[in-house]
């Protein structure tokens, strides 16, 4: 175990090095693939075992983003960050209390809906009470800063995944996914474990949204509540293999270099052939691509 | 005798239906008794209320001397009660010893890691799965479905055991098996309420049993009075005037 997680760390130490081999725009695709890395892991860490498909991960981003916008000329940096994990805990716990007794579809729906009431909010917060849409982020980062960032959250959630799936709280979340009536009989607090999952899910996604927000230097609600961003995690975790530790970074990685070629090769198609994609997905490969190798390999091995 | 569990005048109501209408019986601690009563006749309701999966519409459930009436299963499996479903309910993707661990994880016991594993083995080995710790829920045939659900059951040693129609649907031989698995359980002092519609089984395994009839009941004594008793024949075969 301690050698995977020698080769977990040397990976991160190794990646800490991008900064230097790439040019800008290499490292913007950079901390792109961290993000996306992070919000699919985190995405995965509630919505893997519980199998409840949740659309709100902008929700929290874009709270994130927000948070930083509005407090960064007053307070120091690391103050904010903290700021921001704490408002994305209240506000999934909120959340969470709320809607974890949905079932399938309907929670799909309010994720959906959470994401652009909060973005309608602020808006009419912004235009009504502050008198303006758009907000300033003037802090002093350059892109490798924003990447080092990232990666020592993504260290942080890979580790927080690891010991998750390895501890009672994990199996307790398998058994929620698989039978409530089980897991409630045998003695697991099933809105708590679940709670919990989301709230710490959410705060990672809400950090993330944080700690994106200096590159935009300008930011309004379109901008950082995009759907879009929802949508790309979930597609990506699932490619992966939402069950796997190291399912959703194998989704990110091909997914996010596709979604990139193609936004700057069909900007004006960029939808359609990402729900494209999307269909194909979820109809080719339901559990994933490492679902698909496994089973490939096993069939193979068993004949 | 000690009293394990209690219910009084227990009353459970859907709408406008009444499926329970105040039942109260008692259970003593290493007693065997069993549930029985035609279809609809709110035995797995009656069963419900005591593993918390439906909530009394009125009436007391004491367990070991608390009222636990108003508690959550998650709450009332930490306090020693455990349960079978009438319709077989593993874990599908999880190895058979996974899901016997889930028994020992939560419940009253909370255990873990090496000492988990051991446990769940050592019951996986009395319900004869033990060959088979190591493959997906989903591979195993319906007797073994049932014993692992047992062996979930069992796992964490409990107080009361609540068997749901754990017999039906074996064949004849697998029902020999199950009755002779269900007497050690029973042999090692286990307390344990048993709904069953198989009159054979009731007779091998249960000294007493109750008997209930649209949501009342009707009968509650030694298991060979009980029977010969007309109301219970009656409500199982019909009064001889409506022939």
């Amino acid at each position: 175990m301690s050698k995977k997680f020698g080769l977990f760390g040397g990976l991160l130490g190794l990646l800490a090095f991008a900064p230097l081999v790439f040019e800008d725009y290499g490292l913007g695709l950079m901390i792109g693939i961290v993000s996306y890395a992070i919000l699919a892991q985190a995405w995965s860490l509630f919505s893997g075992p519980t199998r409840y498909i949740s659309l709100a991960t902008v929700a929290f981003y874009g709270v994130g983003a927000y948070v930083v916008a509005v407090l960064n000329e007053d307070l120091a940096y690391p103050l904010i960050l903290l700021i921001a994990v704490g408002t994305g805990l209240v506000m999934s716990l909120a959340v969470g209390i709320a809607t974890l007794r949905l079932a399938g579809v309907y929670f799909v729906i309010f994720s959906f809906g959470l994401a652009e009431l909060v973005r309608q909010l602020i808006t009419w917060y912004e235009v009504n009470v502050s008198g303006t849409l758009g907000r300033y982020i003037f802090l002093p980062f350059e892109a490798r800063h924003i990447y080092w960032m990232l990666l020592v959250l993504a260290g942080v959630t890979f580790a927080i995944a690891w010991w998750i799936r390895n501890s009672r709280t994990g199996m307790a979340l398998r058994v929620i996914g698989e039978d409530e009536d089980v897991a409630s009989h045998v003695g697991i607090n099933i809105t708590r474990t679940k709670l919990l999952l989301f709230a710490i899910s959410a705060s990672l996604m809400t950090l993330v949204g944080a700690i994106q927000a200096p590159r935009w230097v300008y930011i309004e609600p379109s901008i950082v509540f995009n759907p879009t961003v929802s949508f790309l995690t979930v597609i990506m975790a699932l490619l992966g293999g939402p069950h796997r530790l190291l399912g959703p970074i194998c989704g990110v990685i091909p997914l996010f270099l596709l979604f990139e070629w193609l936004s700057a090769n069909f900007p004006n198609h960029y939808s359609i052939l990402l729900g494209g994609v999307f269909i194909l997905i979820v109809f080719l490969l339901p559990k994933g691509v490492l679902e698909f190798v496994d089973r490939f390999r096993l069939g193979g091995a068993a004949k | 005798m000690t009293v394990l569990l209690q219910t009084e005048d227990l009353t459970k109501r859907f709408g406008g239906l009444t499926a329970v209408r105040g039942v109260s019986f008692t259970l003593s601690f290493g007693e065997v008794v069993g549930l029985l009563g035609p279809n609809g006749s709110g035995k797995t309701t009656l069963l419900n209320m005591i593993s918390g999966a439906h909530r009394a519409t009125s009436g007391q459930i004491n367990f070991e001397g608390h009222p636990i009436q108003n508690l959550r299963p998650d709450q009332i499996s930490k306090q020693g009660i455990a349960r079978t479903f009438q319709l077989v309910k593993v874990l599908p993707t999880m190895t058979v010893l996974e899901n016997t661990i889930c028994g020992l994880a939560f419940g009253s016991s909370r255990m873990w890691g090496a000492e988990a594993e051991g446990k769940a083995m050592e019951k996986l080995h009395q319900v004869g799965l033990a060959d088979k710790a190591k493959q997906p829920a989903a591979t195993l045939t319906y007797i073994d479905s049932k014993r692992l659900e047992l062996a979930r059951a069992l796992a964490a040693d409990p107080h009361l055991l609540l068997l749901d129609e754990w017999l039906s649907g074996l064949t004849p031989e697998e029902l020999q098996e199950g009755i002779k698995l269900i007497k050690s359980i029973r042999d090692a002092g286990a307390s344990i309420l048993i709904v069953e519609h198989i009159m054979s089984a009731i007779r091998e395994l249960c000294p007493r049993c109750i008997v209930m009839n649209a949501g009342e009941k009707i009968a509650d004594g030694l298991t060979g009075d009980v029977l010969q008793q007309q109301d219970v024949i009656e409500a199982y075969l019909g009064a001889p005037h409506h022939a």
